[in-house]
C-alpha cells in the first residue's frame, strides 16, 4: 500500500491532523461550489506544490492523478460530442463546460491526495472520531484497514506458492488458481476474524472497541492563519467571479 | 506456594458428540510458578489456555482461580480474564489495531480505566519493553519479532496474574526469541506466574518449575524437569527428545544422578572430570 508509505514518511506527518483535515476539507468545499475553473487551478496547484514538498516524488504524485483524469477524460467525451443520426457536432461552450468539471473534479481528487499523503489513518480517525463520526463506521474502518494489508500479505504468499508450482503457466490454469486464491483467502479471512475474536475476548473486549491514540501535536496558529487565508481569498474571489465577472 | 490455578476433571469438545480435545485433564499451579505445557501438535495446549481465560466454556469439570471456581457470567469472566492473560502464537491474530499505541490501550480501557491512567500505563510498558522506537508504527508495518514484543506489551499493560505464552518463540528469529524469553525471565523474577507452551526441551528444560505434558487431550504427567526428561516411555509418547544437556550427560556419565540443569553445570561437571 503506496498510499500508506507515502503519509508515514511525509514530512506533514506530525502536524496537526485536524489542521491537515480542515484545509483539504474546506478547501474541496469551496472548489466543488465556485465551479470555477481559476479556482480549481489554483488549488490544483496548491496542494500539489504542498503534496510534493511533503515528500512525494512529482512522478508518483502525477501518476496517481492521471488515474482519475483518465476516468474523467473518457467520461466528459460523452458531454463535448453530440452524436445525432448523420453527424458529431462539437460546442465550443460544452468543451469549456467540460474543461471546467474536469479541472473542479481534479483539484477536488487533489484535496483528497494532500490528506492521503500527509496524514496517515490513525490521524484521520482521530479527526472521525472528534467530529463525532458514528462509532460503528469509525470500528469498521479500522478493522478494514488493518486487515486489508493482512489479507493482501495472505493472497500474495498464496499467489508466490501457486507461482512456484506452476499454477499460472497458461491462461486457463491461471484462471484456475485465480478462483482457488480467492476462496481459499474467504476461508482464510474467516478463520482469521475468529482467531481475532477470541484474542479481542481474551482482553476483556465488550462489544466497543476502545482505543487511544498517542498524544498528537498541536494545531500551528501560522498554519490556521494561513489555511484561513487562503480559503478565504479562495471564498472572496468565487463570490466576487460569480457576481461580477 | 499457594494454588492460583486448578482444574478438577476438564472436558471440553468443540462438537457436541463425545470427540473431546480436552478429556479428564486434572493439574494444579501454584502461584509465581513457571509451567511448561508440551505435547505434540494438537494435543490440547492451546484448547486448555482457551478454557484458562475462560474463553472456551468446558463441558464437563472445573477450573478454580484462587481456589474459588470459575463462573461463567460476564462480569465474572471479564475479572478472570483481566487476571489470566493471553499472548497467542499468532500475533497477526492478536493485534487489530492501526498503530501500537492504540493496541497497547485497548485492553486498559476495556477494564475502565481512564485516559490519563491509560496513557500513563501505556508509556510505561512502551518504556519497559524497549519498544519506544516503533510505538508510532502501524501494527502491519512490523516485523514478526516486533508484533510478538506488542503482543506482550498488550496483556502486561493489563498487570496479570498469569500469563499464558502460547509457543512465544514461533517464527521467530534469534535475536528475537533471545528479546522474549529476556522479558519473561524478568516477568518470573517478579513472580508472576507463567505457563508457556513449547516444543524446545531445551529450554522447557532449563527454564520451567514444573513441565505439563500433554497427550491427545489428557494430561499424561506432571513433574519436574528432570523426571520427565528422564521418563523415556512418556518421551516416547509424546515425539519429545531428550534435551542436549541430558543427551550429553548421559552419553558420558553411567550413575545418572545429579543431572546439570543447564550447559552450564554440565560444562563444570565436564571440567571436573578431565581434571
Amino acid at each position: 500500500m503506496i498510499i500508506d508509505k507515502l503519509s508515514y514518511n511525509s514530512k506533514l506527518r506530525y502536524e496537526n491532523a485536524e489542521v491537515k483535515f480542515a484545509f483539504a476539507v474546506i478547501t474541496l468545499l469551496i472548489c466543488v461550489i465556485s465551479r470555477s475553473a481559476v479556482i480549481a487551478l489554483i488549488v490544483l496547484v496548491v496542494t500539489g506544490v504542498l503534496t510534493i514538498k511533503s515528500g512525494v516524488p512529482v512522478f508518483r504524485y502525477l501518476k496517481f492523478l492521471s488515474i482519475p483524469f483518465a476516468f474523467l477524460f473518457l467520461s466528459t467525451i460523452a458531454i463535448i460530442f453530440d452524436f445525432k443520426p448523420f453527424y458529431i457536432t462539437i460546442n465550443k461552450n460544452v468543451v469549456f463546460y467540460a474543461l471546467n468539471l474536469i479541472l473542479t473534479s481534479l483539484s477536488a481528487v487533489s484535496c483528497l491526495y494532500f490528506l492521503a499523503f500527509t496524514t496517515t489513518i490513525m490521524d484521520i480517525l482521530s479527526v472521525l472520531k472528534k467530529l463525532h463520526c458514528p462509532k460503528i463506521i469509525l470500528e469498521l474502518m479500522l478493522l478494514i484497514y488493518r486487515f486489508i494489508f493482512i489479507l493482501l500479505d495472505t493472497a500474495y504468499a498464496i499467489s508466490i506458492s501457486q507461482k512456484a508450482r506452476l499454477g499460472n503457466i497458461n491462461y486457463k490454469t491461471s484462471l484456475k488458481s485465480f478462483g482457488m486464491l480467492g476462496s481459499s483467502l474467504m476461508l482464510k479471512a474467516i478463520k482469521r476474524s475468529q482467531n481475532v475474536y477470541i484474542a479481542m475476548q481474551a482482553r476483556c473486549y465488550d462489544d466497543t472497541i476502545n482505543v487511544l491514540s498517542s498524544k498528537k501535536a498541536k494545531p500551528k496558529v501560522k498554519h490556521i492563519i494561513m489555511i484561513a487565508l487562503f480559503d478565504g481569498f479562495l471564498l472572496i474571489f468565487s463570490i466576487w467571479s460569480k457576481f461580477f465577472l | 506456594m499457594n494454588t492460583i490455578l486448578e482444574c478438577k476433571n476438564l472436558y471440553f469438545s468443540y462438537s457436541d458428540n463425545d470427540n473431546y480435545a480436552l478429556k479428564n485433564v486434572n493439574l494444579s499451579i501454584k502461584q509465581g510458578q513457571k509451567i511448561a505445557l508440551m505435547g505434540a501438535n494438537g494435543s490440547g495446549k492451546s484448547t486448555f489456555f482457551l478454557c484458562c481465560a475462560g474463553i472456551l466454556n468446558p463441558c464437563k469439570g472445573d477450573l478454580f482461580f484462587h481456589n474459588e471456581k470459575i463462573k461463567y457470567d460476564k462480569k465474572n469472566l471479564l475479572n478472570l480474564r483481566s487476571k489470566i492473560g493471553i499472548v497467542f502464537q499468532e500475533p497477526d491474530n492478536q493485534l487489530f489495531c492501526a498503530s501500537v499505541y492504540e493496541e497497547i490501550s485497548f485492553g486498559l480501557l476495556n477494564l475502565g480505566f481512564s485516559e490519563e491512567e491509560t496513557r500513563l500505563k501505556v508509556d510505561n510498558i512502551i518504556k519497559t519493553l524497549n519498544i519506544q522506537s516503533f510505538c508510532e508504527k502501524p501494527t502491519h508495518a512490523l516485523s514478526g519479532g516486533q508484533k510478538k514484543q506488542v503482543a506482550i506489551a498488550d496483556i502486561l499493560v493489563m498487570s496479570p496474574e498469569i500469563i499464558i505464552f502460547d509457543e512465544p518463540a514461533a517464527a521467530l528469529d534469534p535475536k528475537h526469541i533471545k528479546i522474549v524469553r529476556e522479558i519473561i525471565d524478568k516477568l518470573t523474577e517478579n513472580g508472576l506466574t507463567v505457563i508457556m507452551s513449547t516444543h524446545d526441551v531445551d529450554y522447557a528444560y532449563e527454564w520451567a518449575d514444573e513441565i505439563i505434558l500433554f497427550d491427545n487431550g489428557e494430561v499424561i504427567m506432571q513433574a519436574k524437569p528432570i523426571d520427565i526428561f528422564t521418563n523415556n516411555t512418556v518421551l516416547d509418547k509424546t515425539n519429545l527428545e531428550k534435551p542436549t544437556v541430558i543427551k550429553l550427560f548421559e552419553s558420558i556419565n553411567d550413575n545418572k544422578i545429579n543431572y546439570p540443569k543447564n550447559l552450564k553445570e554440565l560444562e563444570t561437571y565436564i571440567k571436573a572430570r578431565l581434571k
